[in-house]
């Protein structure tokens, strides 16, 4: 394990949080802390809220109560400049979400530019650094148009990266992608786990579950049913869900 | 050398297959119809009878430049503004720019332009004969690049939003930075259209008395008994036109650079 460090600080808190779409209830009362360093995977069945959840930590999606606390900000609270907060918390997403006017380079140099209000040579630098760390240096001056998946989802982690977030989250970022394009992808978050990244990752990758995450989460029908270590959770289940879930999975 | 000329052959083919059908058309008319040409080109190409009146038309293009300018300008700002407005989603914008819209794409250009003329005075609004032509026009206009806005607007994916956000940026910033230079890919043809109609609307400005170019080539007509003066204004308006096409051509071949669809 690489990142089990249950002592240290607590970065976000999610207390009793319930999200609805209209009639439809797809969180019914989560709540959980995530620590500083920890690689946290969240599992479970299609349509079970893991992206509503994931959503909600960023406030992209609005819960319908419960509470958010990230630094000790509560973001559910209409109060905090959400835009600030969310300058400290990236987000990966499924299907990538680059900018297709931009090449990867100003992808990735777009926010730190606009709004660190960084200057050009600075953010430029940092962009190329980015690069270098997912492999795509010789891809600076290409849009997403001409790069593969793994290519474009490598750039969505660097652009993420580029604004120094305290916490990263990722829903699905592997499942879009050819399955030849999954490891180039799964080698980076390794990559950021191990140099002590927080995430938050939706996914059901079993080896990176297995190599870089702490701890996982199992979701079925908006609510959590197991939270354990990783190996404990996947090797010797305690939810009978979880056994059938992992059952399919594997 | 040699390559590049064929490239240029390539581009231009249809041009120039159209040009050289056009072309044969004339020369049909004019040698194998039989028509009498003599007396056609004393009607609509007789340029022996404008010497020295050109000049009449040099302050009507200058104002017809004017207005043609003005005009694009606020349709384009005000669609703009309204588009960006409604992507807010807040229901009182929602409303009222609806409302906007439906009304003002059916007002005829005419009719506003009276309006605005002789009615706002009696709201204390006493404008300028060509002010209130580049007002109506500005207003008409708008209502139609407000929806072409829009449109552009809702074709950028929601993802597009979501990422922007997540990065930080506020409402604003995002609008600017990621959706609008999206939206422009789908925006420019139908705007080039819609303005190239409003440089050619510029002419109802004479139910007001402003002195524009087709008022004043119809009073030439009556002068010197030809309808040339018609035609050579109609080569003016093209003139006009012509920068509009070419920048709105630069404008998409920039978008072209980073999507081929
Ligand atoms: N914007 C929305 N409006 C209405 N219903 C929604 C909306 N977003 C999600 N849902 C519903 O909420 C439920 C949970 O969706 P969610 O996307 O969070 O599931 P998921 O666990 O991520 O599933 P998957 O593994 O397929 O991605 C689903 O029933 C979905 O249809
Ligand atoms: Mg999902």
């Amino acid at each position: 394990m690489i990142n089990n460090i249950p002592q240290s600080k607590a970065i976000l808190s999610v207390v009793d949080l319930t999200k609805n779409f209209g009639d439809l209830h797809v969180l019914k009362g989560i709540s959980n802390t995530f620590y500083e360093g920890e690689v946290v995977s969240i599992i479970g069945p299609s349509g079970s809220g893991k992206s509503t959840l994931i959503r909600c930590l960023n406030h992209i999606e609005e819960p319908t109560s419960g509470q958010i606390i990230f630094e000790g900000v509560e973001i559910t609270n209409p109060s905090t400049d959400i835009n600030a907060v969310r300058r400290d918390m990236g987000m990966v997403f499924q299907n990538f979400g680059l900018f297709p006017h931009l090449t990867a380079l100003e992808n990735i140099m777009l926010a730190p530019r606009k709004v660190k209000k960084q200057s050009r040579d600075e953010a430029k630098n940092k962009a190329l650094k980015l690069l270098e760390r997912v492999g795509l240096s010789d891809k600076a001056e290409n849009y997403p148009e001409q790069l593969s998946g793994g290519q474009q989802q490598r750039v969505a982690i660097a652009r993420s990266l580029a604004m120094q977030p305290k916490v990263l989250l990722f829903d699905e970022p592997t499942s879009a992608l050819d399955p030849e394009m999954v490891r180039e992808v799964l080698d980076v978050m390794m990559g950021l786990a191990k140099d002590g990244m927080t995430m938050i990752v939706v996914s059901h990758e079993i080896n990176f579950i297995r190599q870089a995450s702490s701890r996982v989460l199992v979701l079925v029908d908006g609510e959590i049913i197991e939270d354990g270590p990783s190996e404990q959770v996947i090797e010797s289940p305690s939810h009978p869900r979880t056994k059938e879930f992992l059952g399919k999975l594997l | 050398m040699r390559a590049s000329s064929r490239k240029w052959l390539h581009k231009y083919s249809s041009t120039l297959i159209t040009g050289i059908c056009i072309l044969l058309f004339l020369v049909y008319l004019a040698f194998f119809s039989g028509a009498d040409w003599s007396l056609f080109r004393e009607q609509f190409l007789n340029f022996e009878k404008m010497e020295g009146r050109y000049y009449i038309f040099i302050s009507p293009l200058l104002l017809v430049v004017k207005i043609s300018i003005y005009s694009c300008f606020f349709a384009t700002f005000i669609g703009l503004c309204l588009a960006v407005l409604r992507s807010y989603k807040i229901k009182f914008f929602d409303v009222t720019i609806t409302a906007y819209v439906i009304l003002f794409r059916s007002i005829p250009a005419m009719v506003l332009v009276v309006l605005v003329y002789f009615a706002l005075p009696f709201v204390g609004l006493n404008l300028p004969s060509t002010n209130s032509v580049i007002m109506s026009l500005s207003l008409l206009f708008g209502a139609y690049t407000t929806e072409i806005f829009r449109s552009g607007i809702n074709s950028v994916e929601k993802l597009q939003i979501e990422a922007s956000k997540s990065l930080g940026m506020n409402s604003i910033q995002a609008m600017y930075h990621v959706i609008l230079p999206q939206a422009m890919r789908v925006v420019i043809p139908p705007l080039t259209t819609v303005l190239i109609d409003v440089l050619k609307t510029t002419s109802i400005a004479y139910v007001v008395g402003v002195p524009e170019l087709i008022a004043r080539a119809r009073q030439m007509e009556g002068v010197i008994g030809s309808v040339t003066p018609l035609i050579f204004v109609s080569v003016l308006y093209f003139l006009i036109i012509l920068p509009v096409v070419i920048l709105s051509s630069r404008l998409e071949k920039r978008s072209r650079k980073w999507s081929n669809s």
